[in-house]
């Protein structure tokens, strides 16, 4: 489970509020993500890969 | 006398042109059931009854005076709390927004009401179109008409419950993770979730800038075609609007779906409720007799949707939304308000990496779609739940379950068809999505005109 010291540090950083009622849910969908971040890794390459960004062409053209 | 509850815009429109029927005439026969069945259903947070009755005999004159716009002329609509109106209160389902009252229009509202549609209020949606339940503690939870227990997905859930209740004939939804296909899923209605940039947002309030798309909601296929027509097209208001041509999308309606080439990407086929794979399955032997030919594909990049999903959607949100997360924590649901943090919470890399997974994503399509002409799953993988009161819980639950199906879409920017394919043990409806290269949508909605025509919910539409 995700350290409630790191959220706790981390909203009060960006002088974002913090819930105790919240942790178990930030806790939570935060190890989804980084579960779900393990599927990356059967990407050896994707470094190769380009971010998609939004790009406004008429802004840079 | 025909009940005009549940005609399609498509029936309704030759009785309005042809003067048999007039605008105000469907339009207080759904504001009647508006007032009978809301107070429970909930699908409404602002109607706008005088408002469309006012446009109703706007349109009534106009038809007399030999000036049909359209199809879409006189035909009721419910438009999503998040589509700016002039002038009219838009919530975005929000407590934080509960008294905004935007000084212009949505692009997309202009063009439907350019089109003549009748707009019967502003539709109930979950809050922020962060999730996915319906739930709503500040303006009511919406009901799913099929049975009153369950939910009807979101987060455009009011209007695909209006559609299913016969409260619109049409709705508008967006779709940033599945919000337009997954309620169309849970209510038994048909969500076109378009190509990226294809239809404005500019004029909608954003849940996630690179992800957000707007679409067309209905009882039928070519009712979302009528829609589309009316909602697609270039806007340089939109810095990702599309300037593509926009085809006649009923042109191809009926042209079946012999010989076309349909892929199952295996990925579609993990974890799925049993009731949902035995329908699904049913449906796919019915698109085999209708003469699609289809096989299962392998796309392994789809695997880091979910990731990339999270990652981009609470990250986006998170900064949209930073300023008043600051100032007014208290006007969000702990659901949303969690959802948000932890975007805030993760870093700029996994941001990052979320981004070029998503560019691996879009090429691993594109490749697919050199042997299929279009893909094929499941719009979700459970049967539609019952409320549970951990309201809060489970709304993290049905968005963590749902979008390793819904992300893929929105993460590739192609578009997609939910239509209904049957109901569960329960009686509740579940769906299947198509999708397609970007901007195939003419091809979807043949598609899913031609599954439509297999009935997959006669007689089973709940008459409320």
């Amino acid at each position: 489970m995700i350290d409630p010291n790191f959220i706790k540090q981390g909203l009060r950083f960006q002088q974002l509020p913090f819930y105790e009622t919240d942790l178990p849910f930030i806790q939570s969908i935060l190890f989804t993500m980084k579960q779900a971040e393990m599927a990356t890794s059967d990407f050896p390459h994707l470094n190769a890969e380009i971010p998609i960004t939004v790009v406004d062409k008429r802004l840079m053209v | 006398m025909t009940d005009l509850t549940f005609l399609t815009a498509t029936e309704l429109a030759p009785l309005i042109k042809s003067r048999q029927l007039s605008p105000v005439e469907i339009t207080q026969h759904t504001i009647d059931r508006i007032e009978q069945y809301d107070p429970v259903l909930r699908t409404y947070i602002t109607p706008l009854p005088d408002l469309a009755l006012k446009q109703a005999k706007d349109a009534e004159a106009s038809i007399m005076r030999g000036e049909y716009k359209g199809p879409l002329h006189g035909i009721p609509t419910g438009i999503k709390d998040n589509y700016f109106t002039k002038g009219i209160r838009t919530t975005v389902g929000s407590k934080l927004f509960s008294n905004y009252v935007p000084d212009k229009n949505a692009t997309t509202v202009n063009k439907l009401l350019k089109s003549g549609v009748i707009m019967l209020g502003k539709q109930n949606m979950h809050e922020l179109a962060a999730g996915s339940t319906g739930t709503n503690p500040y303006y009511g939870t919406t009901r799913n008409p099929w049975d009153l227990n369950h939910m009807p997905g979101g987060s455009s859930g009011g209007g695909t419950a209006a559609l299913a209740a016969g409260l619109s004939t049409l709705a508008t939804g967006t779709d940033t993770f599945g919000s337009i296909r997954l309620p169309a899923a849970m209510c038994g209605v048909y969500g076109l979730k378009t190509t990226y940039g294809l239809v404005s947002t500019h004029g909608i309030a954003p849940t996630a800038w690179s992800l957000d798309t707007a679409g067309p909601m209905a009882r039928s296929v070519s009712d979302l075609a009528l829609m589309l027509q009316s909602m697609a097209g270039y806007d340089p208001k939109d810095p990702a609007s599309l300037k593509v041509p926009v085809p006649n999308y009923t042109h191809n309606l009926t042209k079946g779906i012999r010989g076309l080439k349909i892929g199952i990407p295996t990925y579609y086929l993990q974890g799925l409720d049993p009731d949902v794979e035995q329908l699904f399955r049913k449906a796919v032997t019915t698109l085999q007799t209708l003469g699609a030919e289809i096989k299962e594909i392998d796309i392994p990049e789809l695997s880091m949707a979910t990731f990339s999903g999270y990652a981009i959607v609470s990250g986006e949100a998170s900064t949209f939304h930073k300023k008043w997360l600051q100032t007014h924590p208290e006007a969000y649901s702990p659901d949303i308000r969690s959802f948000f943090l932890a975007g805030a919470l993760s870093g700029s890399t996994q941001y990052v990496k979320a981004l070029q997974a998503r560019r691996k994503m879009v090429k691993a399509l594109r490749k697919a779609f050199k042997e299929v002409d279009l893909l094929l799953g499941p719009t979700i993988p459970f049967t539609t739940p019952a409320f549970s009161e951990h309201w809060l819980q489970q709304n993290l639950d049905v968005v963590q379950k749902s979008m390793p199906f819904t992300s893929p879409i929105n993460l590739t920017g192609v578009p997609s068809l939910s239509v209904p394919i049957g109901l569960d043990r329960n009686g509740l409806p579940t769906g299947m999505q198509f999708f397609g290269k970007h901007l195939s949508e003419s091809l979807l909605l043949q598609v899913g005109h031609a599954w439509e025509a297999t009935q997959p919910l006669t007689n089973k539409l709940q008459k409320a």
